[in-house]
């Protein structure tokens, strides 16, 4: 059948046909915790600091290939908000360039410094959002990419302050294996707080958890770790946590169990057998199995 | 012209098939049950019906184009999939399903390429990932049906590597014999005896001869089934049988949704993968199905040397123990190989909980959009907007189906804060 239509061969041989190498454009999702309380807690180090790190390694992953992309979302108690890029972007050109800047980098600085600035500015007592709500959005904006892009190839970065609402546990916990169906890597990059179930979200989706000791060194955390793309990682010998907190917790007494009861019909945790009927859902147990010689 | 081809076709788009499966409780003609009888109008034959051109259904609009009406029916056939029970109804979230492939001579027809049983282990294996993926503390055990015998593929077991690996072997194989209905339904309800009452039993059958070749009657074992509780859903590959009907609809309480004859391809995936999603519990089977099960939650262990673990005697770093006893098992969820505990992870709780708190369905809007509306998840521009009941927020088709089926989060009630 080659001999019928031997185009195919005519331009390999003029070197026309060549696929261009190029590796697969990578979109890099950073979610910023802009929760004025928490950076407020850190001592003796500083959002405007944490940002211009930040935006080291965004021009950083921009820089790697022509195809790479990167979005900002962030979250406080008013809710969790995309800050790059905006709904009605300015086109290129508009950008008034100060010296030589590449134009993407002056553009994307402007607007996300901006937007992170007046998030922090919000004042929003005793109300928080969920990590559940900026990783929701996080995930539909990649997935749109990634319909719209094919071969994209999407991670999403956290930089939290604070700890996380008990209450949305169960959204958190489906934004994660919603990201892992999806091979979408989430790193956690932990500055503050308590600890919270992101070591989970990284461990089950390949990303890295790294609690943040030394905020000083926040560019090398975030050029040798963070930039990185999941697949190159593995050959390399990395700062990780191996100890993730798997622990069960009682949904009674909130102790940790080892050794629980599970309705089977809500699947909530119990320490001690409930006698006759489960306590959250109110069905009654079945009594007809043998009594445990205990 | 008037040939088949075209109606087949369009019984599927309009939908003559789906709406049984996507009410599962749904009753209809309730001759068997008794208990029925809401919904009993005569369904009349399919060629009785009116004729229907999938031609005539594309009109032109206005400029002459016929972009928006392809658009427009892509996007309906994107919103049949989504469009899920959300009633809150009792599932049986640990679940024992006995997977009856048929291996038979029927299986060895090309109406679906290559044939039919290479089709079928495709989506087989499919199912099995998913099947684990949203029932990760279920268990599945694979029987097929072949020369009259029903042969065990794979025992009741909770890794689904296990059946994985059973699956491909079954590549090499062809079709053979008669298929007996009765022998693989006596297997399954055998290999779902010991399953304790809390636990479902179901049975999956894909059937694709229309023939059974038993050895004695089959109505007593339809009998025995009902008294053990098992649920037998069918998807049969070649037209609707009268025993299996009979079959489906007295296993589950007078539903006859259970019981249905792939259309094509695609249509034979989706009713395998929907079998993934739990069963609703019939009230009066309910309170004998729930209790209240120790489990322990294991903790995960990276030692510095290699140690054997007790379940496959592998060298492993990387490993859990088990609470109650200290063995090590190399995966979890997994029965304690000393002391019979079942363990898991909290997560893999977690995993069941959307089928508990299913999603609500997002409505379409029908007002008039402004120019700038764009989709709250994702902000592309909106044609059409696709509502959460709940926050109100509007979102586009590609988010509403995504959300429905992998996320089961609604990005807009997530942004409420407390």
């Amino acid at each position: 059948m080659d001999g019928v239509d031997d185009t195919s061969a005519v331009l390999q041989a003029a070197g026309l046909h060549q696929p261009p190498v190029e590796e697969a454009p990578s979109l890099l999702c950073v979610i910023i915790d802009t929760h004025a309380e928490g950076w407020h807690k850190l001592e003796g180090w500083s959002f405007k600091e944490t940002m211009a790190s930040v935006m080291v390694l965004l021009n950083a992953h921009m820089a790697l290939s022509n195809a790479n992309d990167v979005a900002v979302l962030g979250f406080n108690g008013m809710g969790p908000r995309m800050v790059y890029p905006q709904k009605e972007d300015a086109p290129l050109s508009d950008v008034k360039l100060e010296g030589t800047m590449y134009r993407q980098f002056h553009k994307m600085d402007k607007t996300v410094l901006a937007a992170l600035a007046t998030q922090l500015q919000e004042t929003t007592v005793n109300k928080h959002c969920s990590i559940s709500a900026p990783l929701t959005l996080a995930l539909c904006y990649t997935q749109r990419i990634m319909r719209q892009r094919p071969g994209t190839r999407g991670r999403i970065l956290l930089v939290s302050v604070t700890g996380d609402v008990p209450s949305k546990y169960i959204s958190t916990m489906n934004s994660i294996f919603a990201a892992q169906k999806a091979h979408i890597p989430i790193d956690v990059c932990k500055l503050g707080g308590e600890k919270t179930n992101l070591q989970q979200a990284a461990d089950f989706t390949g990303g890295a958890y790294i609690d943040i000791a030394h905020p000083r060194g926040l560019v090398q955390y975030f050029m040798s770790t963070f930039l990185i793309d999941p697949a190159t990682r593995q050959m390399l010998n990395q700062a990780t946590q191996p100890e993730v907190d798997f622990r069960a917790v009682c949904f009674l007494t909130k102790e940790v169990v080892e050794i629980g009861h599970v309705c089977s019909v809500c699947l909530c945790i119990m320490k001690d057998e409930p006698d006759g009927s489960c306590p959250i859902c109110h069905t009654v147990f079945e009594s007809t199995q043998l009594p445990s010689f205990t | 012209m008037d040939d088949s081809d075209d109606e087949y076709v369009d019984s599927y788009a309009v939908d003559s098939v789906q709406p049984r499966q996507r009410h599962p409780r749904r009753k209809r003609d309730g001759k068997s049950s008794g208990d029925a009888g809401a919904d009993s109008q005569p369904q009349g034959y399919a060629w009785e019906d009116e004729y229907h051109r999938s031609w005539d259904v594309v009109q032109e609009d206005s400029g002459g184009s016929l972009a928006g009406v392809v658009a427009g029916m892509v996007e309906q056939a994107k919103r049949k999939r989504v469009l899920h029970d959300t009633r809150p109804v009792q599932r049986g979230i640990i679940r024992n399903i006995v997977l009856i492939l048929d291996m038979s001579f029927a299986m060895a027809d090309v109406d679906m390429r290559p044939n039919r049983l290479q089709v079928m282990i495709n989506y087989a294996i499919e199912f099995v990932n998913e099947y684990f993926n949203q029932n990760p503390i279920s268990q599945l055990a694979i029987v097929g049906m072949r020369d009259g015998i029903a042969v065990l593929v794979s025992p009741l077991d909770g890794n689904p590597n296990v059946h994985l690996d059973n699956l491909q072997a079954l590549r090499k194989q062809y079709g053979s014999g008669v298929p007996s209905l009765q022998n693989a339904l006596e297997m399954a309800k055998v290999i779902l005896m010991h399953v304790p009452s809390h636990c479902t039993k179901e049975v999956l059958l894909i059937f694709g001869a229309l023939m059974s070749s038993d050895p004695g009657d089959i109505n007593k074992t339809i009998s025995d089934l009902v008294l053990n509780k098992i649920r037998v859903r069918i998807i049969g590959l070649a037209a609707q049988v009268a025993v299996c009907q009979r079959l489906t609809a007295e296993t589950n309480f007078g539903d006859k949704s259970m019981y249905n004859v792939v259309l094509n391809e695609a249509h034979f995936r989706d009713l395998f993968l929907e079998s993934t999603t739990p069963l609703s519990i019939n009230k009066l089977a309910a309170r004998s199905q729930s209790a209240c099960v120790e489990m322990g939650f294991a903790s995960r262990v990276n030692e510095a040397k290699p140690s054997l673990c007790t379940c496959h005697g592998r060298l492993t770093k990387r490993s859990y123990t088990c609470p109650r006893c200290l063995a090590k098992v190399c995966s979890l969820p997994m029965v304690c190989p000393c002391c019979q505990l079942t363990l898991i992870l909290s997560t893999h709780l977690a995993r069941s909980y959307h089928h508990l708190f299913p999603l609500e369905n997002f409505e379409r809007k029908e007002t008039n959009l402004e120019p700038s509306a764009s989709c709250f998840g994702c902000m592309t521009p909106l044609d059409h907007a696709y509502a959460c009941p709940k926050c109100h927020n509007s979102f586009c088709i590609d988010c509403d189906v995504y959300c429905h089926e992998s996320l089961h989060n609604c990005p807009g009630c997530e942004a409420i804060t407390t």
